[in-house]
């Protein structure tokens, strides 16, 4: 009985979805039932959000109380427990004026919330981001420094040579003096041949690997939700 | 039902990579297992995890940011396979790997992956439901959390498989000023182009979806594996046959329209 409630109900159920979704594709009149399966699979997905945030408390919980990390811990519930608070206000005051579905948005993109994104995530995700391409050229430079054998050298150097060539032939200190015309036409051939042909081919491989990963799926040979 | 022609084509090859599945999975069933082509990040990864568990460390898997259900599930689907194959050993020893996640629903399939395993095993109260992490909601704060993560862990290798972007650069930065080992299997190509300086085994493209057959050996695995190389084969034959009919064709072109 255990295993018919762990292993095959599980596996029946993906594969029903499975089969249930694919006609779709084919038939036009049928879009109406992956609309449905895909806005039930979203409801289930919201309901993990739960879960997450236990873990989230559990995880940071216990290192504050044996001092492992406690700062960082510290730090994190207690802006979790801010934002949380500030959201749940904005939903409180906005209670009187709209209700139902609008409510709900309004936690997920209030005042707070948009605040927040704006003010907090958004520059430090900018930030961020613009650290990558230090990080980038520091990489390149250890990797031809580290790599030891000819052809693990010579691949790091094809690297790093058609890393500084795309990279000037996009600068636009080089476009606006009108002496690249070399480096341009040499970062568009990049772009245009050797780039789009290995990036096709990538590609291609990676959609085979997706089409065997939900076939396996689809023929039970893979449960990744099942005993 | 479809009427255009590469429709038509697109479903015959899903139906032909199918039955080669189950063909090679059947064969691989009976016991006849090929050789598989040598994939060095992970062929090495179990003998990495054993010296990782000798030396009473701790391994983090990193499964990016991607969630099941969503356009990322098979790539997600391919980094659970990774931690299906260190679950066994790190349950038979105890010392589970440190899993981080940035999505609820990979949190949930992440723990219960672990969880068979430690079942499995007979040591289900042993399972820390704690090594798997979630650690943030989107890519860049997961990276900082990996990369805080990884700063304090005592581990001499980290492996990435999963959905990730561009922000993979950033662990794997703090992964190489940690001296560690990594391993990364990715799909993305942001990602992959950011990573091929920093990490010391890099699964690129389908290589990633591979990680199954090397790591658990399982016959669908390998069955599946074999179809992808063989239906691989099928498509460049065809590119390549193709490709010399242009090129007869641009001949043809280039000499009928010449000068006599």
């Amino acid at each position: 009985m255990k295993r018919f409630v762990t292993a095959i109900i599980p596996s029946a159920i993906t594969i029903l979805a499975i089969l249930a979704t694919l006609p779709t594709y084919l038939v036009p009149a049928l879009v109406g039932l992956r609309a449905m399966l895909v806005e039930l699979a979203v409801i289930v997905a919201a309901f993990a959000m739960l879960p997450g945030v236990v873990n989230v408390l559990h995880v940071h919980g216990t290192n504050i109380i044996r001092g492992r990390g406690r700062f960082y811990s510290l730090v994190l519930l207690f802006t979790f427990v801010i934002v949380l608070l500030l959201s749940g206000l904005d939903v409180a005051l906005s209670a009187n004026r709209v209700s139902g579905e609008a409510l709900a948005q309004q936690a997920m993109s209030g005042v707070v919330m948009t605040r927040v994104y704006e003010y907090v995530l958004i520059p430090i995700q900018a930030s961020l981001t613009a650290l990558l391409p230090f990080f980038l050229a520091f990489a390149a430079y250890r990797t031809l420094r580290i790599r030891r054998t000819i052809g693990s050298m010579l691949g790091a150097a094809v690297f790093l040579g058609t890393a500084i060539v795309v990279l000037l032939g996009q600068a636009p200190l080089f476009r606006l003096s009108g002496l690249d015309s070399g480096l341009i036409a040499a970062r568009e051939w990049i772009m245009r041949v050797p780039a789009m042909a290995g990036m096709r081919g990538i590609l291609l491989g990676v959609a085979l690997g997706i089409i065997a990963t939900a076939l396996r799926v689809l023929i039970g040979a893979d449960r990744p939700s099942s005993d | 039902m479809p009427t255009d022609l590469a429709q038509i084509i697109g479903w015959v090859l899903i139906l032909v990579f199918g039955i080669s599945i189950a063909v090679f999975s059947g064969s691989a069933l009976a016991g006849r297992r090929p050789a598989l082509r040598p994939l060095s990040g992970f062929k090495s990864l179990p003998g990495q995890l054993s010296q990782v568990i000798e030396e009473g460390q701790s391994l983090p898997l990193s499964l990016g940011s991607g969630g099941v259900g969503g356009s990322d599930t098979a790539t997600t689907l391919a980094g659970l396979a990774v931690l299906e194959g260190l679950a066994e050993e790190s349950a038979a020893t105890d010392v589970p790997p440190t899993v981080t996640v940035a999505d609820p629903t990979t949190l949930m399939m992440a723990q219960d992956v672990l969880r068979r395993a430690y079942t499995q095993q007979g040591n289900a109260a042993g399972l820390d439901f704690r090594s798997v992490r979630y650690v943030a909601a989107s890519p860049l704060p997961y990276a900082a959390g990996v990369m805080d993560l990884l700063s304090h862990e005592e581990t001499g290798t980290s492996v990435m498989a999963g959905a990730f972007g561009p922000e993979s650069a950033f662990i794997a930065e703090e992964g190489s000023r940690q001296g560690l080992i990594q391993v990364a299997g990715v799909a993305d190509l942001t990602s992959q182009a950011v990573l091929y300086p920093s990490v010391n085994h890099l699964a690129i493209g389908e290589e990633m979806y591979a990680a199954g057959a090397y790591l658990s050996a399982k016959p669908a695995s390998v069955g599946s594996l074999l179809a992808q190389d063989l239906i691989r084969l099928i498509l460049v034959s065809i590119i390549g046959v193709v490709g010399v009919l242009q090129l007869i064709q641009l001949l043809g072109m280039l000499l009928g329209g010449a000068p006599r």
